[in-house]
């Protein structure tokens, strides 16, 4: 091999070695728990997903968004999809509506009125399950209203 | 002793690694992105279209779309059909393994821009991730220079030149120095993630994360939301839940162990990607882009399958196949058309069904499998002997071959037609009419003639 083949082989080593370093320093970095970085780093990050506990006494929130025209006579009809919203996002919108965010409320009335424009008034329906006696054949709790809005 | 590490490291991210293995990775990266989870146009539009969303854009997006737009800002709608476009043209050529490094770059590029796009309005997800982080990787590392059209062209270039067409079962695989280090950072990003999980659910759950209530909720709260009624099911079977739920954490905490012990990889990886199966099939959560990213781990389960072929020898569980492959083809290798014909189907043939024979260079081996074939009725056209000595010749050869290669498969069906044979015969004929051939086609050319044609030849 000529010298000078060598030495670029030896700076491509180098240069690679400062990649591998790098990528997988940085993804131990991002790993460590304590530290919330929001995603920022992203596509390095670390993954808490799942990772609470939970006990026989908790009980799972699933919200469903409901509206209404302002006609008097209409009456809330249930919404059959998650507004275009990616689904894993959609149940997470909702929570924060109902907890009352003003820009969690400002994004959904935006992608609610994409959809339905005539929609004037919203409601956040939520069934709590108990986890310790959930059954597969028992059906779900009644609906209870979270809260309710006038969508503009 | 610094010498020694610096040995130590080149040994162990350096040493020459298999084109293949690395190309693998390539293929089954670039697809599942591009096929699957390639962000759609029509959700980057609606997403930048919508008033009322808080756009905060990650770094990434700042960084890679600093020459096109401001800092920080909005990407607009023509920014964002040009990047999608030109991610779907560079993803179908770095599949196909044209323009290799750039088309993997603007790939790798696209991506990137696209995923950061969607996360920069909310929250950050987390399945894209590693596969990003691979994409950029390929791009510093031969992964072209197999499994693609360029390997293809150099292939029948080499081929043609010296006249000689060697199967790819029979040449040593081609390794490169740079081509094992993207498959470990790829085996050590897994692990990491994985351990990442693990060490998240310690902390923030501890012991409590392994009662069957934990895992009950995430069931119940996605298999709800998500509509996944085997979740909702599974959530009504607390005995089965303990054994999940310990299985997970054993999955998270010791993958890292096949970094060390590579034969552990037979284990850890089918169960790995039974866990994000049974994750998706039940919660909707889809984690599959790791499946794909564990062809990077083909190179240890491959390093250590003597150890598991002689564990399952004592075991008894070995069965030894050596049945030889069910079709012959002989074909004229002083014929360019044919070697390129050969290289082709070489390429196709990915289970080893095909036994090539040169007539040129073996007769006494055609004879063997076709006794009543003469050397003038083989030099006319293509044929193709079964492991019963049925002979099939030229377009009829060509049907028998697209009905054993699982890659010809849709052309059998289009051979199947009424119609069909009658013009496959005619344009076969034309086309073996028209072929080439190198000098010596009157006679019969003795191997050493070949080879020393071949030699004047690639010399010129």
């Amino acid at each position: 091999m000529p010298p000078a083949a060598i030495a670029i082989d030896r700076l491509k080593k180098l240069a690679l070695s400062g990649v591998i370093v790098g990528a997988l320093a940085l993804q131990i970095w991002v790993m460590i728990p304590s530290t919330n970085r929001g995603g920022w780093y992203w596509p390095l990050l670390n993954y808490p997903m799942y990772s609470a506990a939970h006990h026989a006494s908790d009980t799972v929130d699933i919200r469903r968004l409901a509206l209404a025209t302002c006609s008097a006579s209409d009456r809330f009809f249930p919404v059959p999809d998650s507004l275009g919203i990616p689904k894993l996002s959609f149940p997470e919108l909702l929570k924060a509506v109902e907890n009352g965010s003003s820009a969690a409320t400002a994004t959904l009335d935006a992608d609610i009125l994409s959809r339905y424009p005539r929609a004037c008034r919203g409601r956040i329906l939520v069934r709590s399950v108990l986890v310790g006696t959930y059954k597969w054949t028992d059906s779900l709790p009644a609906p209870r209203v979270g809260r309710e809005w006038s969508v503009r | 002793m610094e010498r020694a590490v610096i040995r130590a490291w080149n040994e162990y991210w350096f040493s020459p690694g298999r084109l293949l293995d690395l190309a693998a990775l390539r293929l089954a990266l670039v697809a599942s992105e591009l096929v699957l989870y390639f962000p759609t146009l029509s959700g980057q539009l609606a997403m930048s279209r919508q008033t009322g969303h808080q756009f905060v854009a990650l770094p990434a997006l700042k960084v890679l779309l600093l020459p096109f737009a401001p800092w920080g800002s909005r990407p607009s709608h023509e920014l964002l059909i040009v990047v999608w476009s030109v991610g779907v043209c560079a993803g179908v050529f770095a599949l196909i393994g044209v323009l290799g490094r750039p088309a993997l770059f603007l790939f790798a590029w696209s991506t990137t821009v696209l995923n950061a796009h969607s996360y920069s309005y909310g929250s950050v997800h987390h399945p894209e991730a590693v596969i990003v982080i691979m994409l950029w990787l390929l791009v510093l590392s031969p992964s072209y220079h197999a499994l693609s059209i360029q390997a293809v062209r150099l292939r029948l270039k080499a081929a043609v030149a010296i006249m000689h067409f060697t199967p790819v079962r029979d040449v040593a695989p081609r390794t490169d120095q740079f081509a094992l280090w993207p498959l470990r950072v790829a085996q050590w990003l897994v692990c990491l993630i994985y351990l990442s999980a693990a060490v998240s659910k310690f902390w923030n759950g501890g012991v409590g994360w392994y009662y069957p209530s934990t895992l009950r909720y995430y069931l119940v709260d996605d298999g709800m939301n998500q509509s996944r009624h085997m979740g909702l099911l599974l959530a009504s079977h607390p005995g089965v839940l303990s054994v999940l739920a310990v299985l997970t954490g054993i999955i998270e905490l010791f993958f890292i162990l096949v970094m060390f012990v590579p034969v552990l990889t037979w284990l850890f990886v089918p169960l790995g990607a039974a866990m994000h199966i049974g994750v998706f099939a039940t919660q909707g959560v889809n984690f599959l882009q790791y499946i794909f990213v564990y062809v990077a781990f083909a190179e240890p389960m491959r390093r250590s399958w003597p150890t598991v072929a002689r564990l399952a020898r004592r075991a008894g569980l070995w069965i030894s196949w050596n049945a030889p492959p069910p079709l012959t083809v002989v074909y004229d290798g002083l014929c360019p058309l044919c070697t390129r014909t050969m290289v082709f189907l070489d390429l196709l043939d990915m289970s080893h069904r095909l036994e090539y024979v040169d007539l040129e260079r073996s007769w006494p081996a055609v004879t063997q499998v076709a006794p009543a074939l003469t050397p003038d009725a083989a030099r006319s056209a293509i044929h193709v002997v079964n492991t019963r000595g049925d002979v099939f010749r030229g377009y009829f050869a060509f049907k028998r071959l697209s009905r054993e290669l699982p890659a010809l498969w849709l052309s059998a069906l289009a051979l199947a037609l009424p119609g069909a044979d009658l013009l496959g015969v005619r344009i076969y004929d034309l086309v073996a009419r028209r072929r080439s051939r190198l000098s010596c086609d009157t006679g019969g050319c003795t191997a050493h003639q070949v080879i020393a044609r071949a030699g004047i030849r690639s010399a010129r």
